[in-house]
């Protein structure tokens, strides 16, 4: 059963359309949503989470349809984390603690004192002070204070120092031991959905352009360097995208198309994500 | 929603201090103009947790949460009402004490002096706030004090109840009737509007 579903999803707003996006998310799993600043990463969370209404397509949370009312029951079982949306910056931890309690039928005391002596949250300081980092380690402690069943997490890893990512990275992988537990964690830092993530989708300009489990991603790609003349002897279709170079062409091929025994680079989703929205751009 | 109610107070704690003491002081000076002044404050509450929201983005998060938009409009509408009412007992419970230590009973003027302002400001609440939900709070509290100047200058006729009541055929029982019901309606109308410009907030 999938945590997420979403079938040819759009959104139109003036000069950007989410275009028929589909993909789904599968209960115990990380997936990473992945894509350049304003790629449609956050809107596309907006609409999961029916904060903003969408054009077209169909979008199911935990099972449900979220513009159906029981929705909102389900929300009982999402923690969300937002770039740029936080508490009101007077209250303090305690306080959102409290008003959390208010909030979640749910909510946990314990669990979350103890999530904030393990980040480090001052209970008292208040939230205007905070750093980014520690703005971000409050809002993942209070998502994961009421027994949530699926995390929604958006850009909740940029901007903070390697340190606290690493931190923040390892409670993701804790939160999913639990196979009910899912993770959708949108992200520009591809190195960080490299780590934790088990699926990736890629959103280019709107576009959804793969969504793959990230080890048959790795396994599909490769990375090549060679001068031109001996790219353009590969078999047709080997070649998704490439660049220049002064002594040689790098170019992202499928693995299974390369003749046998062609070096490959090491690659990395960083490169294939890379390598991926330059073909798209091309297309 | 009752976590939108904390969220607000807290919001407002340490404004409450300053407003407490405004509202002693205000209820203290012997004219019922200055009373006024304080039951108008709290009517104003809302755009000052309002601002807060709007500063860090806090309703993108809780549309995201276990809430209604319904909820996170009419929350602020509650919080209007609550600061209303407590500055209104405030306020008669000076005045009582006021009197009590003057050897004078608390009138019926000043009662339905403080009513009626309650009332008034009510209504105000519920024409300016669907503006400040719609503009936003910079261009809504350019609404709320034109809005303002035009209810002073009522509030300031208010001193002439008595001598209204006096010669008109208006009782006070009409009065409250008449500024309860005016109240309700214009309420009920303002919650409607700021719901349907809030839903739209997020199309």
């Amino acid at each position: 059963m999938n945590a997420i579903e979403l079938h040819g999803v759009t959104k139109r707003y003036d000069g950007f359309l989410l275009d028929n996006v589909s993909f789904a998310l599968p209960r115990g799993a990380i997936l990473g949503l992945v894509g350049e600043n304003g790629a449609g990463k956050s809107t596309t969370i907006k609409l999961i989470m029916d904060a903003i209404r969408r054009d077209a397509g169909e979008i199911r949370v935990l099972g449900e349809d979220n513009q159906s009312p029981a929705f909102r029951a389900v929300k009982e079982d999402i923690g969300v984390v937002l770039d740029e949306a936080y508490f009101p910056e007077v209250l303090n931890a305690t306080q959102v603690g409290a008003v959390m309690k208010q909030t979640y039928q749910r909510w946990n005391d314990a669990v979350y004192m103890n999530h904030l002596k393990l980040l480090d949250i001052p209970l008292k300081k208040a939230f205007r002070d905070f750093s980014r980092g520690m703005k971000m380690k409050l809002a993942i402690a209070v998502a994961l204070s009421h027994d949530p069943k699926l995390l929604i997490l958006d850009e909740a890893t940029s901007g903070l120092d390697p340190m606290v990512r690493d931190e923040i990275l390892t409670l993701f992988n804790d939160f999913t031991r639990d196979e009910e537990h899912s993770i959708l964690l949108s992200s520009h830092i591809v190195s960080d959905l490299e780590k934790v993530c088990d699926y990736i989708a890629f959103l280019h300009k709107g576009k959804l352009v793969l969504c793959e489990e990230k080890d048959r991603l790795l396994e599909q790609y490769a990375i090549v360097k060679m001068p031109q003349y001996a790219l353009d002897q590969l078999p047709a279709d080997t070649v998704v995208s490439s660049k220049s170079g002064p002594y040689a062409v790098e170019a992202l091929v499928k693995r299974d198309r390369l003749p046998h025994g062609t070096q490959t680079e090491f690659t990395t989703l960083e490169t294939v994500i890379l390598f991926l929205a330059r073909g798209g751009d091309r297309a | 929603m009752k976590g939108l109610l904390l969220k607000d107070f807290y919001t407002l704690l340490k404004q409450l201090k300053f407003y407490l003491i405004i509202i002693v002081i205000l209820s203290v000076i012997p004219s019922m103009n200055m009373t006024s002044m304080g039951i108008v404050y709290a009517a104003m509450l809302p755009i000052a947790v309002i601002a807060f929201d709007e500063r860090s983005k806090w309703d993108h998060l809780a549309v995201m949460m276990p809430y209604t938009r319904n909820e996170l409009v009419l929350s602020k509408y509650l919080i209007a009402y609550i600061a209303v009412a407590v500055t209104c007992l405030i306020s008669l419970g000076i005045q009582v004490i006021i009197g009590a230590v003057n050897g004078q009973a608390l009138t019926m003027e000043q009662m339905l002096t403080v009513v009626l302002t309650a009332f008034a400001c009510l209504i105000l609440l519920a024409i300016y706030l669907p503006f400040v939900f719609w503009l936003g709070v910079e261009r809504g509290r350019i609404v709320f004090l034109v809005l303002m100047a035009t209810a002073f200058i009522g509030l300031m006729s208010l001193e002439s109840i008595k001598a209204m009541m006096d010669y008109s055929t208006i009782t006070p029982a009409t009065l409250l009737l008449g500024g309860a019901a005016a109240v309700i309606v214009s309420n009920v109308v303002a919650v409607a509007i700021s719901n349907r410009v809030y839903q739209r907030k997020f199309l």
